[in-house]
């Protein structure tokens, strides 16, 4: 009885054993489960953190955007006018805003024409963004009395004013600004070492450019003839 | 001296072995670097005089590149430039007044100089420097431009407005008139714009355009009723003759803004009766629109019939063999029930031709 006890014993011993093994076992597969998956998610959010911070709005734009052709495309197909079609399906004030918002003045450089248009877009610019003090002009207003604060241009008004020193700064930080910006339409070429040489003389080489730039458009084919060495 | 006669005398006249490309000239020219000068030593200025002795040195290089070239204004502005940068303002200004004595007309050499007395807080000189330049050429915008400029940025407002009028006072174009009535409408004096636009069209009055931005301008700074005086006083100015279709449309088209659509109406008809047959095409355009948004189906009619009619006159009058649109036209008057006697005549006037 007693071995039958002692070998049952043993057996539930052994099958104890069994029974925590396979528990320690589940749990090492758990730990080592939730070892990879911790694992994945980091890489995730490691790879989520580097993407360009506008990431998600681009990828929105580029598949409206391609939604937008596609539908074009099948508006074209049926013949029919599809800005029409979005016009009608756009409500009403925000219509008017993309409206107004198209006819608002852009303006684009549209390169040199001559130093007095030059001129007067600067000006524009720059008044544009200027911001007149008007409890100063008021005040001046009042002080100075119509007549002189209204003058023709033959009342006498020479040597009436007398700048003020926070003003006189205005005007020499604005000049500076002037000059700063002006410096950026003038960019520096770089070197190119590969350049044909064409040139015995730094003199030379400015007025070799000076001819390409004026004789360029002109004789593009006859230079490259005389490159190739044989006419085409 | 004249070679010897044996080198004349060439014996192989066959190209040679080694040839040399022009290229390879121009390279091998240039990498021999002829005309480099090695720059001189850098020198350490530690005392005044040396001082004075690289200034005097310096000095001399620009008189010197001025006696070569008198009339570049380079040498001249670099030189002024230059003694600017040492702070010595006086002799800068000398540079300046020596150059305006060889060319007064450049407007570089102006534009530096009064640059370089603002840039130094010299406000008085500048304005002086400015009065001259606008005395010497009146015609050059960029002067008054910048000295109104100068003016606001100094917070002289009296004084940018003076120049403004004297600046007025040439007639200059249009753009001109606009920066004047742009600073008023800055500093919000809308009364004083009024009276620049008036005088602006006492000058410029022969375009209708500006007729019509005088308008718009009234408009919108909140005085309709002033714009309504505005086209009449257009309409007055070009007359009978002159009659112009934009004025009359723009006419319309504000009163239609107002929601007069009655006063449009008449516009339009007036224009219709007034003027001649080439430039009514606008004027049937914008009616037709102004009938369908606002008007009654009888309306609407009335003016797409008047401009059918008008097309075929047009076609009649260019060729009377035009049989089609002949048969157009009084198939368009039947179907409108037009007058029995307008019928008629026209029937008389296809058989008469």
């Amino acid at each position: 009885m007693s071995e039958a006890a002692s070998s049952s014993s043993v057996s539930d011993a052994a099958k104890r054993l069994e029974e925590q093994k396979a528990r320690l076992r589940s749990l090492h597969t758990r730990r080592n489960e939730s070892r990879k998956q911790n694992h994945q998610e980091v890489v995730e959010e490691d790879r989520r953190d580097k993407l360009p911070k506008n990431y998600e709005a681009k990828r929105q734009r580029q598949e409206w955007e391609l939604e937008e052709l596609e539908k074009r495309k099948e508006a074209e197909e049926k013949g029919e006018d599809y800005d029409r079609l979005k016009n009608m399906q756009t409500q009403a004030d925000i219509a008017e805003k993309i409206d107004g918002s198209k006819r608002r003045k852009k303006n684009p450089d549209t390169g040199f024409a001559d130093y007095e248009a030059m001129t007067m877009r600067q000006y524009q610019r720059l008044t544009t963004s200027l911001k007149p003090d008007m409890r100063n002009y008021s005040e001046m207003r009042q002080v100075m009395g119509d007549e002189q604060f209204y003058p023709s241009s033959n009342t006498l008004i020479q040597g009436n004013h007398y700048p003020t020193e926070s003003s006189i700064d205005r005007l020499v930080g604005d000049i500076e600004k002037q000059a700063t910006k002006r410096d950026q339409y003038h960019r520096r070429r770089m070197f190119d070492p590969e350049a044909n040489i064409d040139y015995i003389n730094e003199r030379n080489r400015k007025f070799n450019q000076k001819l390409d730039r004026f004789y360029n458009q002109y004789t593009e084919d006859v230079k490259q003839d005389l490159e190739r060495g044989t006419a085409v | 001296m004249r070679l010897p006669k044996k080198a004349a005398k060439v014996k192989n006249k066959a190209p040679a072995q080694l040839q040399i490309t022009a290229e390879q000239l121009l390279r091998e020219a240039k990498e021999r670097e002829l005309e480099i000068a090695p720059p001189p030593p850098k020198q350490k200025i530690t005392d005044p005089e040396e001082l004075a002795e690289y200034q005097r040195k310096r000095r001399k290089e620009f008189e010197d590149n001025i006696r070569k070239n008198r009339s570049q204004i380079a040498n001249w502005v670099k030189y002024a430039k230059w003694e600017e940068s040492v702070s010595e303002m006086q002799r800068a200004r000398s540079v300046f007044e020596r150059a305006l004595d060889v060319d007064h007309r450049s407007i570089t050499l102006w534009l530096q100089y009064a640059e370089m007395e603002m840039r130094n807080r010299q406000v008085n000189h500048a304005r002086n420097v400015w009065d001259r330049a606008v005395t010497i050429l009146p015609r050059a915008t960029q002067f008054w431009l910048k000295y109104s400029y100068m003016e606001e940025m100094i917070e002289n407002v009296p004084g940018a407005r003076q120049v403004f009028e004297r600046w007025m006072e040439w007639e200059p174009p249009e753009q001109a008139w606009q920066t004047y009535i742009n600073f008023e409408v800055r500093y919000k004096e809308i009364d004083r714009a009024r009276n620049v636009w008036q005088r602006f069209l006492h000058v410029h009055g022969h375009d209708p355009k500006n007729w019509l931005r005088y308008a718009r301008f009234e408009e919108r700074n909140g005085a309709p009723s002033n714009a309504r005086a505005v086209y009449e006083r257009g309409l007055d100015y070009f007359g009978e003759e002159n009659m112009d279709e934009r004025l009359l449309i723009a006419f319309a088209q504000f009163e239609e803004r107002q929601k007069e659509h009655e006063r449009a109406r008449v516009v339009y008809r007036y224009a219709l009766d007034n003027l001649p047959k080439e430039r009514t095409v606008d004027v049937f355009k914008f009616y037709t629109i102004h009938e369908k948004k606002y008007g009654e189906r009888a309306g609407i009619e009335t003016v797409i019939v008047s401009k059918r009619r008008h097309q075929y006159e047009q076609q009649i009058a260019e060729n009377s063999y035009n049989y089609d649109a002949w048969f157009d036209y009084l198939r368009l008057l039947q179907n409108e029930s037009q007058e029995r006697d307008e019928i008629e005549d026209c029937f008389e006037r296809a058989i008469a031709n």
